[in-house]
């Protein structure tokens, strides 16, 4: 297990390395001057030549990416063109944003996938199993961002039950309560997708170790069908759950971009489109990295996570 | 040489199957038909009686569908929405179609050079592509849309690049399934050499797979597509695909729901009965994943 640990974090820290080249190289995979692109045609010669000076273009490359590293190990990601403020403050203030709209958008997902996986796979046939596996087809082909001005209309213009924009009420805001209330209607955007794929999976899992010799044994010894479907059908298809988990929390990462965009909900997705729009560079490579970071690591914990959980592979 | 060639698989089924899976599994033609629908639709859009999908009537605006003679009513600017949806569907089918064309071809090379040649070249194209799933599919996405600057054909290109590392993973992970089987071995102890081993046994197994990979895959990169325009990163103005027409109308959503309404309807139904046919097609040619 020790060995497993050490050599997962090796591996880990050598792809960090390689997404921060890669976040590192994307200033210098610009067709043409970046400076010239992020100040736009009428900039004059000194401004641009300040800029490329501040960027540290004029430099050889591995000199820029060192520095560039020694740099982002402190904290600094350099300054947005746009906002004139530290990306590091911008990103990490919005990160947070993000990390709580993602939190939530799982927890809806895998509460919401897993009872309808169950259900279904327990009622296999049933009109309720039907029902929900065209309706799972139906959400991979929903496109998220067109499902979030659905709500918005629906329970934000015309109900009135939810706010649609935002993270907080211009007036009284802030609060707990009024934070979920904005919460609400991103999260299910967000997690529409993931719901269905976790519903198919965990159907299909369950579907599978139901054929399983220990769950004929835990019936044939009389144990009541609810012992048998939590304890020895559910519990074996978690193994399933933990990989669905990294899998799909890179998801809801990315997908927040879209989400976040319709919602005006002030995180790392909204900060990349508005940053490629306006081609901050440093902006964008900021929320790349810390996105690309994130799922990374997420990627380690359920790979760890997943040995841990499954004795086979623990103990072999 | 003769005999190994006569024990290996043909790629394809007789055509009897095909009308069997037909009439077993009548949502698949559902789905076959709203595709040909959409594809007929695109195709014909200049000799359609549409109105000019870019003329503006200032005087009916946000119209509701059947309004002022307009079936699907008008945009912002007065613009037919039917017209316009069916150009733009010209748009989101073509540029879908390139994104795919482009990534499951270098996909395909990438995985077939990795799973023949193995050694160092594959290690190396391995890690590449390790490297490129290290970034979600969006973000990856988005980072090239970046360095590419924003536009129709950019996000093309940055959707194909971000979904090459789908298929030459599962491309290289099939050639080394086919390397392994009996009929290849015999081929090569007999003394064929490796273009026509791949000529004969590779190529033609890889069809079925590349096929179901494809299918699969396309109606995500058409959402994508379709997001990256919504966002305003893809098609400008006075260009539009169905993304745009989505993203435009959303200021207007309180006057007009329709104008957005409209769009991501035909976004859901095309991506849906693509999502459709990809399941019937993976059941069709690969039977082991059947129901699953």
């Amino acid at each position: 297990m020790i060995a497993f640990l050490v050599r997962r974090m090796l591996a880990m820290l050598l792809t960090l390395v390689g997404v921060s080249i890669v976040v590192f190289g994307m200033l210098h995979a610009v067709p043409g001057d970046p400076a010239q692109i992020m100040l736009g045609p009428e900039a004059d010669a000194h401004a641009l030549q300040a800029l490329r000076h501040e960027l540290g273009l004029d430099q050889p490359v591995y000199v820029q990416y060192v520095r560039w590293l020694r740099n982002l190990l402190r904290g600094d990601l350099g300054t947005s063109i746009v906002l004139r403020r530290s990306v590091f403050g911008e990103v990490m203030q919005r990160y947070d944003h993000t990390l709580l709209l993602a939190l939530a958008a799982i927890v809806v997902s895998f509460a919401g996938g897993i009872t309808i996986g169950v259900v279904s796979a327990i009622r296999r046939g049933s009109l309720f199993d039907r029902t929900a596996i065209l309706l799972a087809t139906g959400g991979l082909s929903l496109p998220s961002f067109w499902f979030a001005l659905v709500l918005i209309v629906v329970f934000s213009l015309k109900l009135r039950w939810l706010p649609g924009t935002g993270m907080a009420s211009a007036v009284n805001g802030g609060g707990v309560v009024d934070t979920v209330r904005h919460l609400v209607l991103p999260a299910v955007a967000l997690a529409v997708i993931p719901l269905a794929v976790i519903a198919r999976y965990t159907r299909s899992a369950m579907l599978e170790v139901s054929n399983q010799d220990y769950v004929r044994t835990a019936r044939a010894k009389g144990l009541p069908e609810r012992v048998v479907t939590v304890h020895h059908a559910f519990k074996n298809t978690l193994v399933v759950l933990i990989t669905m988990l990294g899998l799909q929390t890179g998801f809801l990462l990315a997908g927040a971009v879209y989400i976040e965009n319709v919602f005006s909900w002030p995180g790392i997705g909204q900060m990349l489109v508005n940053g490629i729009l306006t081609r901050d560079f440093p902006l964008v490579q900021g929320g790349v990295l810390i996105v690309a970071t994130t799922y990374v690591v997420i990627n380690v914990i359920t790979d760890i996570a997943y040995v841990y959980f499954d004795p086979r592979v623990r103990l072999s | 040489m003769e005999v190994a060639e006569r024990i290996g698989p043909r790629a394809g089924r007789p055509s009897g199957a095909w009308r069997k899976w037909l009439r077993r599994d009548p949502v698949a033609v559902g789905a076959i038909a709203v595709l040909v629908g959409i594809m007929a639709a695109a195709a014909s859009a200049p000799v359609l009686p549409l109105a000019n999908p870019d003329t503006p009537h200032f005087g009916e605006r946000l119209l509701a569908p059947f309004a002022g003679g307009f079936v699907l009513g008008t945009d912002q600017l007065g613009r037919d929405v039917l017209s316009r949806l069916v150009w733009g569907a010209r748009v989101s089918l073509v540029v879908g179609a390139a994104a795919s064309l482009i990534a499951s071809t270098c996909g395909s090379m990438a995985g077939m050079i990795a799973g023949l040649a193995g050694g160092k070249l594959d290690n190396v194209l391995m890690r590449l592509i390790d490297l490129m799933l290290s970034f979600p599919y969006v973000i990856l996405t988005i980072a090239l849309v970046a360095v590419l600057g924003p536009g129709l054909f950019n996000a093309m290109i940055a959707i194909a690049v971000a979904n090459v590392s789908y298929f030459a993973r599962n491309i290289r992970g099939n050639v080394l399934t086919l390397l392994g089987q009996g009929y290849v071995e015999a081929s090569r102890a007999v003394g064929a050499r490796t273009g026509r081993l791949l000529l004969r046994h590779i190529l033609p197994n890889l069809v079925p797979p590349l096929l179901v990979l494809v299918s699969m895959n396309i109606g995500w990169m058409i959402t994508e597509t379709a997001g990256l325009s919504f966002l305003g990163l893809g098609a400008q103005p006075p260009q539009a695909d169905w993304g745009s027409m989505l993203g435009d109308g959303r200021q207007f959503v309180t006057v007009d729901p329709y104008v957005t309404l409209i769009p991501g309807v035909a976004i859901l139904l095309l991506v849906l009965a693509l999502n459709i046919l990809g399941d019937a097609l993976r059941d069709l040619l690969d039977p082991r994943l059947r129901g699953r």
